[in-house]
């Protein structure tokens, strides 16, 4: 980690930058009534362009505009994101697109518990505890990206009191956490995005995150060394191309009414 | 109406299928008076089939310390709570349950409820039943050998055969594959459905919607939600084992050999030279478990000695008493109960089905499906004494017998 260049950023430009990640997390998350909200009173697309253009980053500026074409702007293009969010990161229909940092190290979860602790460990050491009733884990995007927005109102507001010592932890631990964690991931997610997401939206976003990073880990000195590519998984070659490797007997069940508990055979259901 | 005759209960009972018994029924039968609780069933059967993602909460086969232990948690208080206090009757040594089970519970006209195609009905949804809070599932080890009743003070003295002051016990589960399966009766689109071959019960994956009213239908709690491939599911009692004439994983890898998989027939077709059918239907021995809950689970379990009787009438219903009794004569070695001992001392002793067997002289035997001998265990463990002076060793040896 090389020495912070924060000399230069106002505590207006920290509220900027709390708000981009703020609004980062929420546009990931699962479409709910909040982003609904947003989008449809255009407060989304307003804060989004007015935050990125006073950061005078012209890519960063660039990807806010192309989130904001991108934005439905209406409750059924709200709908239609939901069932986007749903395809690509929900598990209903099993979605690919992972939206956890261990997924994007090597290891697996299992092996990645220090990982998460010290995760979960940052969050605690600023007071954080995730939401009741909210059981994502530690690593998730939106939380990673909520707990930087956070920091940076922080520091806007300790820049506004004149507290230096406090400036100078609240900067150390965004500079840290872009280093160890964030920042390590945040590129292969945008690539995964790109390669594999077709909906703008979502693409737009990614691009937008990722900048928005690479613009912080200069700020702040940090220098995050990127996850090497995930090796295969020890099951790749035994599945067929279709994910699954079962013995392939269980067949459709048969429709029509059944008037007597549904029976079968070692073929599946009548 | 959809009426079945459920003979556990001793009288014909509501249910939203007609009575359909399949040509064989997978069985078992339990000693919990030798379960250690070592918890090797639990994970052999969790290392062959939910090793992956989504099962991570998932036993489908447990052991729970009772009274307090439970997975998913009080789902035993949590049924018996929504039932309410119910009566047994007795007459001419026959029981009759007297209360309602849980396709009674609230007076469903089930001809009205009839299961159909459309997905919209949710014909099962008066079934009495809850589904677990994912926290429920977060606890498999609650409540691990910690015992109840009074304490033992340095000269309590518990005579032999009596109950214990002090108790608990050990309570492996899995999916009963009941007779009226709670979970078959709750599915929405018949997703669910039992095996004419062998009764187990299984959930057709590729056609599982993720209602999970098999979820909230199975009161012991055992057909269970996978988020991860967004659908249910089960025990599949080892099918593929089963069909080659195996027992189950959890019941091969069973230390303290107290488990015996077999076949078990409905009261009136019973056959003594069965190992299930004996021990159910002839000795008396082994017990179905909460069977007023109106499923006609086919996992029978031998109750535990040291145990009081009024939590285990709850349990295993009114005929605990009598088992009891009859498990102990046969220990203690009692004549009339030989053909018993012989039994006890053959389960769990050969990874093949046992489908018949014999107690002779000198030993049990267990023959498989095509007669061919399969287990042979001595009725009296045989005893080697050695000289007390080691001459090899000029040493005088502790340990002779």
């Amino acid at each position: 980690m090389t020495e912070p260049n924060t000399e230069s950023t106002t505590a207006l430009d920290h509220v900027h930058r709390a708000r981009l990640y703020k609004l980062a997390s929420l546009a990931f998350d699962r479409p709910d009534e909040e982003l609904e909200e947003a989008l449809v009173s255009g407060t989304f697309a307003d804060q989004l362009l007015e935050s990125a253009a006073a950061l005078e980053n012209d890519d960063l500026e660039e990807h806010a505009r192309a989130v904001v074409e991108a934005s439905p702007t209406d409750a059924a293009g709200v709908d239609e994101l939901y069932s986007d969010w749903s395809s690509l990161f929900g598990f209903e229909t099993g979605g690919d697109i992972r939206q956890y940092q261990i997924e994007y190290s090597p290891g697996t979860l299992v092996t990645s518990g220090d990982t998460l602790a010290d995760i979960a460990g940052f969050y605690r050491a600023f007071g954080l505890s995730i939401a009741e009733g909210n059981r994502e884990r530690a690593d998730h995007l939106c939380i990673e990206l909520e707990f930087l927005s956070h920091l940076a109102l922080q520091t806007a507001y300790l820049e506004n009191e004149g507290d230096e010592t406090g400036v100078a932890v609240v900067t150390d631990a965004q500079g840290d956490f872009l280093e160890d964690h964030l920042g390590r991931w945040i590129g292969s997610f945008r690539e995964t995005v790109a390669e594999e997401v077709d909906v703008e939206f979502y693409r737009a976003l990614g691009a937008l995150v990722d900048t928005l990073v690479g613009d912080d880990t200069d700020r702040f000195g940090a220098e995050p060394k990127t996850f090497e590519e995930t090796p295969p998984s020890p099951l790749e070659g035994l599945n067929d191309g279709e994910g699954d490797f079962r013995c392939g007997t269980c067949g459709p069940t048969s429709s029509g009414s059944t008037p007597e508990m549904p029976m079968g055979d070692r073929d599946g259901p009548y | 109406m959809a009426e079945v005759y459920n003979w556990q209960i001793g009288r014909e009972m509501e249910y939203p299928y007609a009575e359909s018994r399949p040509e064989k029924q997978w069985g078992a039968v339990f000693d919990i008076n030798k379960c250690i609780a070592c918890q090797t069933c639990t994970l052999s059967c969790k290392t062959t089939w939910t090793h992956g993602e989504g099962q991570e909460h998932m036993f489908w086969n447990n052991v729970e310390t009772k009274p307090y232990g439970s997975h998913p948690l009080e789902w035993d208080k949590e049924i018996l709570d929504r039932l309410g206090v119910q009566e047994w009757t007795e007459e001419d040594g026959e029981y009759v349950y007297e209360g309602d089970t849980i396709f009674e519970a609230n007076d469903v006209d089930w001809e009205e409820m009839a299961p159909d195609d459309d997905p919209e009905n949710i014909h099962g949804q008066d079934i009495e039943g809850y589904r677990p809070d994912d926290e429920d599932w977060a606890h498999p080890n609650i409540g691990e050998d910690e015992p109840t009743g009074e304490a033992i003070e340095s000269d309590t003295h518990i005579p032999e055969g009596e109950e214990h002051p002090t108790w608990f016990f050990y309570l492996p589960r899995l999916c009963n594959h009941c007779s009226f399966a709670g979970c078959a009766g709750g599915c929405p689109i018949q997703a669910v459905y039992k095996r004419q071959e062998d009764g187990i019960v299984l959930i057709d994956e590729e056609s599982c919607q993720a209602f999970q009213e098999c979820v909230r239908a199975c009161p012991y709690g055992k057909s269970i939600f996978n988020p991860e491939k967004g659908n249910s599911q089960k025990c599949v009692g080892c099918y593929p084992k089963v069909e080659q004439g195996l027992v189950p994983q959890c019941f091969e890898n069973c230390l303290g050999k107290i488990r015996q998989h077999g076949w078990i027939n409905p009261p009136e077709e019973a056959d003594s030279s069965n190992p299930i059918d004996y021990l159910v239907h002839d000795a008396e021995v082994a017990l179905p478990l909460y069977p007023q809950l109106g499923l006609e689970p086919n996992v029978y379990y031998i109750p535990p000695i040291n145990v009081p009787d009024d939590y285990l009438v709850q349990m295993f219903g009114p005929r605990v008493t009598e088992a009891k009794e009859t498990y102990q004569a046969a220990r203690r070695g009692d004549e009339e109960y030989r053909k018993l001992r012989g039994l006890i001392h053959l389960m769990g002793s050969t990874e093949w089905r046992v489908e018949e067997f014999e107690v002779t002289d000198e030993e049990a035997i267990g023959y498989d499906g095509d007669g061919s001998t399969v287990a042979r265990v001595p009725m009296e463990e045989p005893q080697y004494e050695r000289d007390r002076f080691d001459e090899d060793n000029d040493a005088y040896r502790l340990d002779i017998a």
